[in-house]
């Protein structure tokens, strides 16, 4: 089926890539009047107006004529791929995958450009990014070169949600602190009724909360990590992966585990509301960031505050459940270890902005590029909240608690104001510097429920080499283990043989690879 | 006055190309039609040849160098190839033994109902799965056969242990293939129940005279009228044995039946995910083609060996 769809579009590229470039040139030279002319990409949430109020906001204090190409953020990776294929290139490409990024390197259709590049045509911007991390720009690099800047994401821990209301009924009032403590609690879950119906239909966890318990040994199976000689290791061939194994089989087949973990919590793959969490048949999750567990603020930074998913529809069921949930710390585990799964700043995860290989001989043109970029979202509060939610006086305004709210209700869904040029648009890489601003509430409350405590993340922050080659085959191996020891199809000690088998199966060749680069950045 | 005509004009006549001449204005219809395949079906076919290259899209499909069978090897060196082949082949013949008879079944028993009002309904409710998404029936059957599901809250009042439908190896495959069978029976039998208003009434009539039961006219009228279609039919599910339903298996496998229920699509999609190898997933693509068309090839040879219907 895949392969059809990919003979079609390269067929229909083949086909129109001479219609394609004859319009592009054309359109090019319409309308010449001495401004820098850039074609743009970005995540869009809605398709961009012409003549936007944003765009054209941008175009007059920045002196230039911004083109935002209207591609559905939904099939973005595979038409830009075509038009790609086709030999259009967007001056600013918007990548969300740093797998795509990786291929369209080596491919040679970014422009290449040197740190000190971007410490020249943009020093705010090149002062983030040291901030944020020393490295932050050589994550980017592919061979030794730059071709993109890493976009910024706050970093979130995955969180430890309770059911407050099920302790009250089973008596406890105090978050477990350790794993012994953890696991009381989740054997009360499953066996003692918490929801007092009167039938066993509970469990202490699933999915999403295996891994507190993977975090108590210090592991997060997807991750790679240092070990004591400072090497980079995989985490889900560790030794100590073999007793968390060890404690979930036990757990399975008391019947603490929900049998059913091994199907995600996730409602669905863009959703993070834990569906057996808000059903009320766990009583317990690590599924999903923190701040989906977020409570609704009256004092935040928008007159109409959010609240986190899974507190939503739980509170479509149960109110008095929705307001009891209690956010707890990563447990300790028997060596001590304590930790949690958490995203990064910059990670692999995180999208890129480069720049199409056009531009590698148009040194003004990439200046003005770059200086567009740190002026949206690297020189002030105001810009970057203009960028984000239009004109303060026309789209928006502050109110008497310096709250922003929206002139016109309807941009209030961010749709709307994508439409205008506002939202993701412009703003794909922006400082995090603000991110707190007039959100008092939230960052108390962080603060208070200790979001960053134990974090975990990955250390390693690029693409290897041999990933694509290895990497589905060795998943469907750690995924296919996990599950067999875990429900006692096979023996704990076959943890050892998956472990030889990880290595022997390309497992080997990734941590050369991801060692080499690890030294590379060290 | 024919045969006369014929001898004149030679090759151009027995080839039948005058009849194109003859009559141009239908020919020059078809036109259309042929350009379309011409550019859209086979043109693009030549994208096919990146199977065979370390393709690159600066260097375009003409420009990347040749790799040789090395995409190939490497579909076949993988650890999980013969798996997910396996998988392939074993749940499309499940998928074959059950679901072409079905609809035949099917047909013949609407076809003996009388009442027209009932008929329709049962036709109508029999086509509606078919217009469902696999991604919304898929979160259907999730739900239906979870372990908190009505399927086993049945089970577990007449006594039986409860069955994790979706998670365990014994039973995914036999999810796959009766949900299928759900979904696609009712619009599979169209074509039979088309074939089926086509036999001559007067068939039945004649079989009813010399005392033939309801049973005996579908042995000997009903299936022997309806073998041209099934022959057909029975070539083109042969061939596409190879094919997958990704749809379906996407929306209902999990990692726990990933032994017996990670197919050829599957296994490539997940790849796909992680590189965009274009390379790989044409090589992956054009094997599938082959073996398909080599099913074809047979098939139609033996069916036109034991009676005389074929594609071609």
């Amino acid at each position: 089926m895949m392969n059809k769809k990919i003979l079609g579009m390269i067929g229909a590229a083949l086909c129109c890539s001479f219609a394609l470039s004859g319009c592009g040139s054309e359109k090019g030279q319409e309308n010449t009047g001495g401004k820098t002319q850039i074609s743009w990409t970005a995540w869009l949430g809605a398709p961009v107006n012409e003549n936007a109020d944003m765009i054209k906001y941008w175009n007059d204090l920045l002196d230039v004529d911004i083109d935002v190409w209207n591609i559905e953020a939904a099939n973005y990776s595979e038409t830009i791929a075509l038009k790609i294929a086709g030999g259009e290139i967007p001056d600013v490409l918007y990548i969300p995958t740093m797998a795509s990024y990786t291929k369209y390197a080596k491919d040679g259709i970014l422009a290449e450009f040197t740190d000190e590049q971007v410490k020249e045509y943009a020093p705010k911007m090149y002062e983030t990014y040291k901030k944020t991390d020393e490295n932050a720009l050589s994550y980017r690099k592919v061979d030794g070169k730059l071709y993109g800047l890493p976009a910024l994401t706050t970093k979130y821990r995955r969180p430890m949600a309770y059911r407050g209301d099920w302790m009250e009924n089973l008596g406890e009032t105090k978050l477990p602190e350790t794993l012994d403590e953890f696991e009381t609690l989740m054997y009360k879950s499953a066996k003692n009724d918490p929801d007092g119906d009167g039938t066993k239909n509970t469990y202490g966890l699933s999915a999403g909360g295996v891994y507190a318990v993977y975090g108590a040994y210090g592991i997060v199976p997807e991750f790679w990590m240092e070990n004591e000689n400072g090497e980079l290791v995989f985490g889900g061939v560790q030794p100590k992966m073999k007793e968390a194994l060890a404690l979930l089989r036990k757990w399975y087949s008391d019947g603490v585990l929900d049998p059913e973990f091994i199907v995600s919590e996730k409602q669905s793959a863009s959703s993070n509301m834990s569906t057996p969490f808000v059903n009320g048949k766990i009583g317990f999750t690590a599924n999903g960031e923190d701040w989906h567990f977020k409570p609704k603020f009256d004092n935040s930074n928008e007159a109409v505050d959010w609240e986190g998913d899974n507190v939503k529809e739980l509170r479509k069921i149960d109110s008095h459940a929705a307001d009891s949930i209690r956010l707890g710390l990563p447990v300790k585990g028997p060596h001590g270890d304590c930790g949690l799964g958490s995203s990064s700043v910059i990670g692999t995860k995180s999208a890129t902005v480069s720049f199409s290989t056009k531009l590698q001989n148009d040194e003004k043109k990439l200046k003005k590029i770059f200086e567009v970029l740190e002026t949206i979202g690297f020189t002030s509060y105001d810009n970057l909240l203009t960028a984000k939610n239009g004109i303060k006086g026309v789209h928006w305004d502050f109110n008497e608690k310096n709250q922003i709210v929206y002139l016109d209700e309807k941009y209030q869904q961010y749709t709307e104001r994508a439409k205008i040029g506002a939202h993701t648009v412009m703003t794909t890489l922006a400082s995090l510097e603000w991110n707190n601003e007039g959100k008092e509430n939230e960052v108390e409350w962080r603060k208070e429920t200790k979001a960053d405590y134990g974090a975990i993340e990955n250390k390693l922050k690029t693409v290897l080499e041999s990933e694509g080659v290895y990497g589905v085959e060795l998943e469907k191996l750690r995924s296919e283990a996990y599950i067999s020891i875990i429900t006692g199809s096979k023996d704990l000690d076959y943890f050892d043989e998956f472990v030889r088998k990880w290595n022997t199966s390309g497992g080997e060749q990734l941590t050369k690879e991801a060692n080499e680069w690890y030294k590379g950045i060290k | 006055m024919q045969a006369s005509t014929e001898h004149k004009k030679g090759f151009f006549y027995k080839s039948g190309l005058y009849r194109y001449k003859k009559y141009g204005a239908l020919s020059l219809m078809l036109l259309p039609v042929i350009i379309y395949y011409l550019v859209f079906h086979y043109a693009s076919m030549y994208g096919a040849v990146i199977a065979f290259k370390d393709y690159s899209f600066m260097k375009g499909i003409i420009g990347s160098p040749w790799v040789g069978l090395a995409n190939f090897r490497r579909m076949f060196m993988s650890d999980s190839f013969f798996e997910v082949f396996r998988n392939t082949l074993v749940i499309s013949l499940y998928k074959l033994i059950t679901g072409f008879p079905a609809p035949i079944l099917f047909a013949i028993l609407l076809n003996e109902l009388n009442g027209g009002r009932f008929k329709k309904t049962v036709q109508t409710i029999s086509y509606l799965p078919h217009f469902l998404s696999w991604v919304i029936l898929g979160g259907m059957f999730m739900q239906l056969l979870s372990l908190g599901g009505p399927i086993n809250i049945f089970l577990k009042k007449i006594g039986l242990d409860p069955v994790f439908f979706l998670g365990d190896v014994r039973y995914f495959r036999s999810v796959l293939v009766i949900t299928s069978l759900w979904k696609s029976i009712g619009w599979s039998s169209i074509i039979y129940l088309a074939a089926l208003t086509g036999i001559d009434p007067q068939l039945y009539e004649a079989a009813r005279i010399d005392g033939a039961g309801k049973i005996k006219q579908i042995i000997h009228i009903t299936l022997p009228s309806l073998i041209p279609v099934i022959t057909i039919m029975f070539i083109f599910s042969v061939g596409s044995i190879i094919n997958d339903d990704f749809d379906q298996i996407f929306n209902l496998y999990n990692e726990a039946v990933y032994s017996v229920g990670d197919v050829i699509s599957t296994y490539n999609y997940r790849i796909g995910m992680i590189n965009n190898e274009y390379e790989y997933s044409t090589a992956v693509g054009l094997f599938k083609n082959v073996i398909a068309i080599v099913l074809i090839f047979i098939t139609n040879f033996t069916a036109k060996k034991f009676n005389d219907y074929g594609i071609w």
